[in-house]
């Protein structure tokens, strides 16, 4: 098995292609991805239209690259959300213990009884779906997991010495956690959070998938799938490529994190 | 033992509470009142029909009074009426449909545990091996691969090109007429995809959790007593390993319940089944907020089970907890 | 009847290969008690797990050498002979006995299970016989303790449990690693007693291997002292214990704590 340095540069150097592709998509794409051109429906891939074209004409290709840019900022904006509120959560509990702590992992406690899609679809229902509204509601459905892990970092690293060292010097909690806790916690953090990035784009297109999502004509690559749906048995490139697209992309951020986490673990 | 189920299921209780709190802050924390979502898109509904219509719904209370009177019906289950339709009672469209999202999760769940579990046991009998690699392959696709897309694949595959399975659906047409066998056996087939979809993801998850509980189970003493015991290697691997291995993943199936549910919603949508999952979707399409509320909490609280019953399932297995020690 | 030939044993990790046995010749004669001694790290685990090949290989790597028992190399042997000596003709007593006993089994289960391997006793007379074992080993209330689960019973006791599993089938030969390390001294004197009363019994043939002098003092017939890989000394127990040869041996003895009116054996 190679090792977890070539997985991670290999998985990495993907999400780098793909991010440079997606930021120079209007460069890139061979043509306007809100095209209509109904004579050029369901065009199987050729020369002119690398992925082919789906019901509506428009070029695959092209939506693709422009849905990349869509699911990258939601799944990375939704995990920068979680990252905020799951650390500041987490540095509370596991430093100040007591009710605090009780209270913050009560609620975990009870938002990890809700499953997910159900609740993302509960608060789309009333919110309704835009770009802001799913990268916030993503978030706010997915901080548990990172409040548990800095927890549990902070409870192990606050007994430590430098940590005791730092208290008795006079230092205060705020400037404790920012200094001396936060930096040591960030291995674990960063693992959950580049798989946390994969998952964010699974849900994403999931709901996308469903229409409650990114709403069309933005392409993203649920509801591109979505499309494909109905031309199921005679336009194979329609489902392939978004789907292709969505495993890979997810595929890579997965490799980076546990090649991520085997490197932590290593040293 | 008798302990230990009594606290835990005390513990259920602020949990419950806190389900019925979030379950209607969500509703009625986001902008816009419920009714306004309704009548928002027809203008000819007046003013004096929307404080109606509030009123009907005790929207115009303060928000403390309306939550102690949602808690008061929640006990009785009464979710009250769908706003679609024709306005079934909303606990008895969740009651219709339960049982049959229950059944695909259950038999989810099996078919993971059987495959899972011998994935794993097999991939930590021989670490680095080729089974190993080639799971471990497997296991990061399986992480990876959106389940829709699957299921489209699976349904395009096995549906429309070769015509094996149905893509839709519970029963085929004239289901009424055939006889007993034969309407198991048509069940069975249009499950099988969806119990095949649900399971896809998880099965990934719970194989590589096996195979690390195995590889630490096998770092034990106690296996090192059976070898030198004499034991044939597939007895210390099924008769000692297995199944202090398996401790840890009753756990982990109990968490891995809140995702099967969720994930019904994609699957029971794409095969047409109609099931929680379904229902789910369409409330949340028609903005049907008695509905929405009646599977945020049902939904919370079929996980909440599913947890219990792994912790007891977990105390029942492990004699360390079963058994109160009485040194 | 145990004879250990040259044997060589290297652990490889990924880093560097380490050589835990380094050309060791040994031999243990029927009835015979020999105790090898040595500090963490001398190689002395390893030797004891080589000789029914209970290493893992990888990463153990076994060089070269040789273990005669019962006119067979036995690191020459199929997997099937070994299982059928493994249990049946050298038995072991591991360390640790908190954790050497599977713990969702009950003990019961676990000493059935040696005898149904090892003997022709089944079902009752198998349940019989493990009490009478239980028995042997000095556990009261036989038929109780059957049924219960490791987590349940002392320390002392299920040592005791591991011991009569190792004599359940009557072995000729006994491997004990640091039987008494995790037990305090009034229960090690208890098991002592008992390893000496088994070795009269059954005229078993015993390899302790110990850091602890003061056990091996009390219990073998012959010394064997092991330093980095290597015997630096053997022969008879009196003899290394008052008139050492090696330096090593000089300096093992000499670390030992004095106590006043403990000489020779016990």
């Amino acid at each position: 098995m190679k090792s977890a340095i070539f997985w991670v540069r290999l998985g990495g150097g993907f999400l780098v292609i793909l991010a440079v592709l997606a930021v120079a998509a209007p460069l890139v794409s061979t043509h306007d991805p809100r095209a209509i051109n109904l004579p050029e429906a369901l065009l199987p891939p050729s020369s002119v239209h690398w992925f082919g074209t789906d019901s509506l004409g428009r070029d695959v290709f092209s939506r693709l690259l422009f849905g990349a840019q869509i699911s990258l900022l939601i799944g990375l904006g939704a995990v920068g959300l979680t990252l905020w509120i799951g650390t500041v959560l987490g540095l509370l509990a596991g430093w100040f213990g007591g009710w605090i702590d009780a209270v913050i992992m009560r609620i975990v406690d009870i938002m990890l009884c809700f499953p997910s899609l159900f609740l993302l679809l509960a608060i789309i229902a009333m919110v309704g779906p835009s770009l802001t509204s799913i990268i916030l509601i993503i978030g706010l459905t997915g901080w548990m997991t990172v409040t548990r892990l800095v927890r549990a970092e902070v409870l192990s690293l606050k007994e430590r010495e430098f940590i005791q060292a730092a208290r008795v010097l006079g230092l205060r909690a705020p400037q404790i956690m920012w200094r001396h806790l936060l930096p040591n916690a960030l291995a674990p953090v960063l693992v959950s959070a580049t798989l946390g990035v994969g998952t964010a784009i699974l849900i994403e297109s999931s709901l996308s998938f469903l229409g409650l999502g990114v709403q069309p004509p933005v392409p993203s690559w649920g509801n591109l799938l979505m499309d494909a749906k109905g031309t199921l048995g005679v336009a194979w490139w329609q489902t392939l490529f978004p789907g292709l697209a969505i495993l890979l992309t997810v595929l890579a951020f997965t490799v980076v994190g546990e090649g991520l986490r085997d490197l932590s673990r290593r040293s | 033992m008798m302990a230990y189920l009594w606290r835990r299921g005390i513990s259920v209780l602020p949990l419950l509470f806190g389900i019925t709190l979030i379950s209607f802050l969500v509703i009625h924390l986001t902008p816009g009142t419920p009714t306004e979502m309704l009548t928002e898109l027809n203008p000819k509904v007046s003013l004096e029909a929307r404080q109606r219509l509030n009123e009907i719904y005790g929207l115009d209370q303060p928000l403390h009074v309306q939550y102690g009177r949602w808690l008061k019906r929640f006990v009785t289950f009464d979710f009250g009426r769908s706003m679609v339709g024709d306005q079934q009672p909303v606990m008895q469209k969740i009651a219709e449909r339960m049982p049959i999202t229950l059944t695909i999760n259950v038999l989810s769940l099996l078919l993971i545990l059987l495959i899972a579990v011998p994935i794993g046991v097999w991939a930590a009998a021989r670490p680095q091996g080729v089974f190993d690699q080639a799971t471990t392959i497997l296991v990061f696709l399986g992480f990876s691969m959106p389940t829709f897309w699957l299921a489209l694949l699976l349904m395009r595959w096995f549906g429309v090109q070769l015509q094996w399975l149905p893509v839709s659906g519970l029963h085929r047409i004239g289901y009424e007429a055939m006889g007993r066998g034969a309407q198991w056996v048509d069940l069975g087939r249009h499950l099988l995809l969806p119990v095949c979809v649900s399971a896809f993801t998880s099965l990934a998850g719970i194989s590589r959790y096996m195979r690390s509980s195995m590889v630490e189970v096998l770092q034990q003493d106690y296996i090192r007593t059976a070898r030198a015991k004499g034991l044939a290697e597939h007895h210390v691997l099924f008769r000692h390993a297995m199944r202090n291995a398996l401790l840890p993943i009753i756990t982990i199936l109990g968490l891995s319940v809140p995702g099967l549910i969720g994930g019904s919603v994609i699957f029971e949508t794409i095969f047409s089944i109609p099931g929680l999952g379904r229902l789910a979707f369409e409330s949340a399409m028609a903005r049907d907020y008695p509905m929405i509320m009646g599977f945020l909490t049902i939904g919370a609280i079929m996980t909440l089970i599913g947890n219990l019953l792994a912790d007891v399932a977990y105390a029942y297995a492990d004699p360390r907890i079963r058994v109160e020690s009485q040194r | 009847m145990l004879d250990i030939q040259h044997l060589t044993i290297e652990f490889a990790t990924r880093t560097e290969r380490v050589c835990a046995v380094n050309d060791v010749s040994l031999s243990i004669g029927a009835g015979e008690m020999l105790g090898l001694v040595g500090e963490s790290g001398s190689g002395k685990t390893t030797l004891g797990l080589a000789v029914t090949r209970l290493l893992p290989e990888p990463p153990a790597i076994i060089r070269q050498g040789a273990v005669h028992f019962q006119g067979r190399d036995l690191l020459q042997q199929p997997l099937r002979t070994l299982h059928r000596v493994r249990g049946g003709d050298i038995a072991y007593v591991f360390q640790e006995p908190a954790t050497s006993l599977n713990p969702v089994l009950t003990v019961g289960r676990q000493l059935v299970e040696m005898l149904e391997l090892h003997t022709a006793q089944r079902g009752r007379a198998a349940q019989q016989a493990a009490m009478g074992l239980l028995q042997r080993v000095g556990i009261p209330a036989a038929e109780a303790r059957l049924r219960s689960y490791p987590h349940e019973l002392s320390g002392g006791t299920k040592q005791r449990i591991m011991i009569a599993m190792a004599i359940a089938s009557q072995p000729r030969l006994l491997i004990a690693d640091e039987p008494t390390t995790a037990l305090d001294v009034t229960l090690e004197r208890q098991i002592v007693a008992l390893l000496k009363q088994l070795q009269r019994d059954f005229s078993l043939s015993m390899l302790v291997i110990s850091h602890n002098i003061h056990l091996i003092r009390q219990l073998a017939d012959r010394l064997a002292v092991m330093w980095q890989g290597q015997i630096v000394e053997v022969g008879p127990a009196q003899r290394v214990l008052q008139q050492p040869q090696h330096d090593y041996t000089k300096h093992l003895l000499a670390a030992q704590p004095r106590v006043a009116g403990l000489a020779g054996g016990a």
